[in-house]
């Protein structure tokens, strides 16, 4: 009956969630390793008005020529990989990407996950394992009484212990994609593959586009405050006018229902 | 006709117009959205359509107004617009579409897509990149760069008429039966760049109001009419006792 209240409506869904969105960006602004999300808008499908209003019989009163839009719906909803700034850390096992690889890592199920990097920790079994205890891959094994242990930018692993050789335990490969904005994010700076992302493309550290690895380092999140919130303003506006198109609809089958008095 | 009938068009017309707004405020967001004006028919067409439902041809009754939106640069230098007329070309499942922005990114394949998946047109058909690339960017003139490699050109082209461009939905038109494109020789593309929506608020709330006032006028017409008929009636009751 009347598409002005449900066109607005699809207004202020997607506004919803374009606020929705900068919330967790604004959440995750000091989170490092966090990459920003972004929704992108598209307007929806154009149909004929003059042969949908009653169905088969066209309305006279439209013109075969009007097509009416349906409103906006949500294009994509994707994660920005621009690089966030890399300080340094006093933590040794503090590891960041300076570049776009990413490093394999494996799930609780067995499955393969990617990680942008963050702080390592040494598993009780003596395992090299995310903070939140995915084991890398390939897997490295430290010994319990090493003294020191450095990542090298190619990611060669070296542990030092007094009064002995430095061990070389093994090392860390980087893997880059296509397309890492379609990456599925799981938290954690952690991600996996997907059919929009492609298949990961193993590369040797320091290869062109792969990067390298900083120790002592943490990637900070690449959120831009003041992108967040112009676009926070731009959001909360137009669902205000999408809100007075709502009602301005209201009103006005108001009135023709009060046309008989 | 009679003054209720015309009256009923006129409301049903101000309904159409608002759908009209609403979809243009919906969009003021959207990139690259162009906003659908409503043309104004004169009145003896109108009536002539309703009195003979048939299947009597008109001029296009919305249009586009295809201005351009104001750019804002973004982080990305594979969010192209161009500058100038002209629409960037991509393969559509109902054949090629054109567009007036291209946010594209490489997908799975290594085909260089929009937001939708659509393979954007160059020169040596879709645009397949290698894994790394290394500095992916398109230049002014619409070529694809990796490192110093030229990857292709991207394919623009201008319609003759672009307010009658059929809107397909996510940016994406197709050009009138009537009208053929013309590729662009020396195209002028802004990579890093996306064109905003060109609806302008303010405009499109002063036209909600005046189409709200207007339907409202029209109201009081529906209601005048049934007043005076209802006094028409009464007083000729009473001649008759």
């Amino acid at each position: 009956m009347n598409d002005a209240l449900y066109i607005a409506a699809t207004g202020m869904q997607t506004q919803q969630l374009a606020v929705d969105t900068i919330a967790n960006n604004l959440a995750n602004a000091t989170t490092p390793g966090y990459k920003s999300g972004r929704v992108n808008f598209q307007e929806l499908m154009y149909r004929d008005a003059a042969t949908h209003a009653g169905g088969a019989t066209p309305d006279p009163s439209l013109a075969s020529g009007v097509s009416q839009g349906s409103g906006v719906g949500v294009a994509s909803l994707v994660k920005s990989f621009a690089p966030g700034a890399v300080s340094a850390t006093t933590n040794p096992l503090d590891l960041a990407i300076k570049g776009d690889g990413f490093m394999e890592v494996q799930m609780a199920d067995g499955s393969t996950a990617y990680w942008r990097g963050g702080t390592l920790q040494v598993t009780s079994d003596g395992w090299l394992a995310t903070s939140s205890g995915q084991l890398l891959k390939p897997q490295v094994r430290v010994d319990k009484d090493v003294d020191s242990l450095s990542i090298a930018a190619d990611g060669r692993i070296t542990t030092a212990k007094a009064g002995a050789k430095p061990v070389q335990l093994g090392q860390l490969a980087l893997h880059v994609f296509p397309n890492a904005g379609g990456l599925r994010p799981l938290g954690g700076a952690l991600y996996q593959a997907s059919p929009s992302s492609g298949d990961a493309t193993p590369m040797s550290s320091g290869d062109v586009g792969a990067g390298t690895f900083v120790q002592s380092a943490a990637e900070q999140s690449n959120v831009v405050l003041v992108d967040e919130m112009v676009n926070l303003m731009m959001a909360q506006r137009a669902y205000e006018m999408n809100l007075k198109a709502i009602q301005t609809a209201d009103d006005m089958v108001g009135m023709s229902n009060n046309l008989r008095k | 006709m009679n003054a209720f009938d015309i009256a009923a068009l006129s409301m049903d017309a101000d309904m159409q117009r608002l759908s009209n707004i609403s979809q243009n405020l919906a969009n003021v967001a959207t990139g690259g959205y162009k906003r659908v004006v409503v043309a104004q028919r004169p009145f003896s067409e109108t009536m002539a359509a309703a009195d003979a439902a048939s299947a009597a041809v008109f001029a296009p009754d919305t249009a586009l107004d295809m201005s351009a939106g104001a750019l804002r640069s973004s982080t990305n230098p594979l969010d192209l617009a161009v500058d100038g007329d002209g629409f960037f070309e991509f393969e559509s499942p109902q054949g090629p579409a054109l567009s007036r922005q291209a946010l594209l990114h490489v997908d799975g394949q290594g085909v260089l897509v929009n937001d939708a998946g659509l393979a954007v047109r160059s020169d040596r058909g879709e645009l397949r990149v290698p894994t790394p690339a290394d500095n992916l960017r398109v230049d002014g003139q619409g070529e694809v760069w990796a490192g110093d490699k030229s990857l292709g050109k991207l394919q623009l082209s201008r319609v003759g008429n672009p307010a009658a461009l059929q809107p397909l939905g996510g940016g994406l038109y197709r050009p009138a039966a009537d009208d053929a494109t013309q590729p662009i020789d020396a195209p002028r593309v802004l990579g890093g760049q996306r064109e905003g929506s060109n609806v302008s608020s303010s405009a499109e709330m002063v036209r909600l109001m005046e189409t709200a006032r207007h339907f409202e006028a029209m109201t009081k017409v529906v209601q005048g009419y049934d007043e005076a008929l209802d006094k028409a009636i009464r007083k000729l009751g009473d001649l008759g006792s």
